[in-house]
């Protein structure tokens, strides 16, 4: 069965082979759109079984063969994300998962390395209320500095890690209920790290500091160097930033939330 | 050291909020920052001026500050370790 995506305005056809259709549709039901036939389609994608392998192909052409039928699904996800990214290099692209207080009055975004914990605090915040934007893939529009709905299902990995079998490590999908859904204003970024003490504590960056954490974050600066560094700097003139060291997720969600409470006893313009 | 540094066109800058800079490296994929004394170093680095000239536009904007000369030197060393200048090709 063939299934029409839109991923920021990039619309793929997606045929998946059986057994593997209906868990790739569920992964990427978030951006499945209600449009008859595959005309409007800008690339086609396809995963399908050969040879005790599957192979993910775009356009006709193949591109990666896996394993198993998990893997052949992290891979296309990734493949499609991948490929609408690069068809919007006008957006700020940070590594992490962000999201808005229940208030809806601004956005945070939790940067960090891969399986630092981002997930992890992103989910003890939704359990506090808090709607997420996006998972590992945050992105910002330049002009606005809003952050855009991205609404990929989070990513939870497995042990493993990197493998040519499983580039993406072995992965399972959490998809929340709820979504921010509209577009709001980046007004927190937390770079997340574990403490040595695994105690909760936030240590607000000065501009250098909080600029070229950014930026290290970003997928953004070396496709477009000028344009990444001009964002990320208006960025940080907007929004504090903190070295985030986690602690327990109760812990630090609770930190996360007095943080956001903060950009409240503040009017705007002490915060632009 | 150059002698008369000058930007490599590899680099891309912006100014911070303090008036620093921020420095990205593309080649090298190299992220630095300056602050607002050693942004101003940077800025001379435009092939006209020589190592001399740099410091004595240096002393003339801190007249009071100590050091000037040495501490433009290990900036303009710095950023030549770095491969974020290099010399301009001689005046013909």
């Amino acid at each position: 069965m063939t299934t029409l995506y839109d991923l920021l305005g990039y619309r793929v056809a997606v045929t998946v082979s059986d057994p593997a259709d209906r868990a790739c549709r569920s992964v990427l039901a978030n951006f499945a759109i209600d449009a008859p036939g595959v005309g409007a389609a800008a690339q086609s994608y396809s995963v399908i079984r050969a040879d005790d392998r599957w192979h993910v192909e775009a356009g006709g052409r193949r591109l990666h063969s896996v394993a198993d039928e998990r893997a052949a699904i992290a891979t296309l996800e990734w493949q499609l994300v991948s490929d609408a990214l690069k068809n919007r290099p006008d957006l700020f692209h940070v590594h992490g998962a962000a999201l808005a207080p229940p208030q809806l009055d601004g956005a945070v975004v939790l940067a960090g390395a891969a399986g630092v914990g981002k997930t992890t605090l992103a989910r003890a915040l939704m359990d506090r209320g808090f709607l997420p934007f996006s998972d590992d893939v945050t992105l910002v529009d330049p002009l606005s500095l809003e952050l855009q709905p991205f609404p990929r299902a989070f990513h939870l990995r497995e042990t493993g890690g990197d493998t040519p079998e499983s580039p993406r490590g072995s992965v399972t999908y959490f998809q929340p209920l709820h979504w921010a859904r509209a577009p709001l204003p980046v007004k927190l970024i937390l770079f997340l790290s574990r403490g040595a003490e695994r105690e909760v504590r936030a240590v607000l960056l000065g501009p250098a500091d909080a600029a070229s954490s950014l930026l290290r974050h970003s997928g953004s600066l070396a496709a477009a160097p000028a344009h990444a560094l001009a964002v990320a700097v208006r960025i940080i003139a907007q929004a504090p930033c903190h070295r985030f060291e986690l602690g327990s997720p109760e812990a630090s969600a609770a930190l996360v939330e007095l943080l956001c409470a903060g950009w409240r006893s503040r009017p705007l313009e002490a915060i632009a | 050291m150059p002698v008369r540094p000058l930007k490599s066109p590899d680099v891309y800058d912006e100014v911070l909020p303090d008036g620093g800079l921020v420095l990205f490296h593309s080649q090298r994929a190299l992220i630095l920052t300056l602050n607002r004394t050693a942004a101003l170093i940077w800025e001379y680095c435009d092939g006209d001026h020589d190592v001399g000239a740099i410091v004595a536009q240096l002393i003339d904007l801190f007249p009071t500050a100590a050091d000037t000369e040495r501490d433009t030197r290990s900036v303009l060393a710095t950023l030549c370790e770095a491969g974020l200048i290099a010399d301009a090709a001689p005046a013909s």
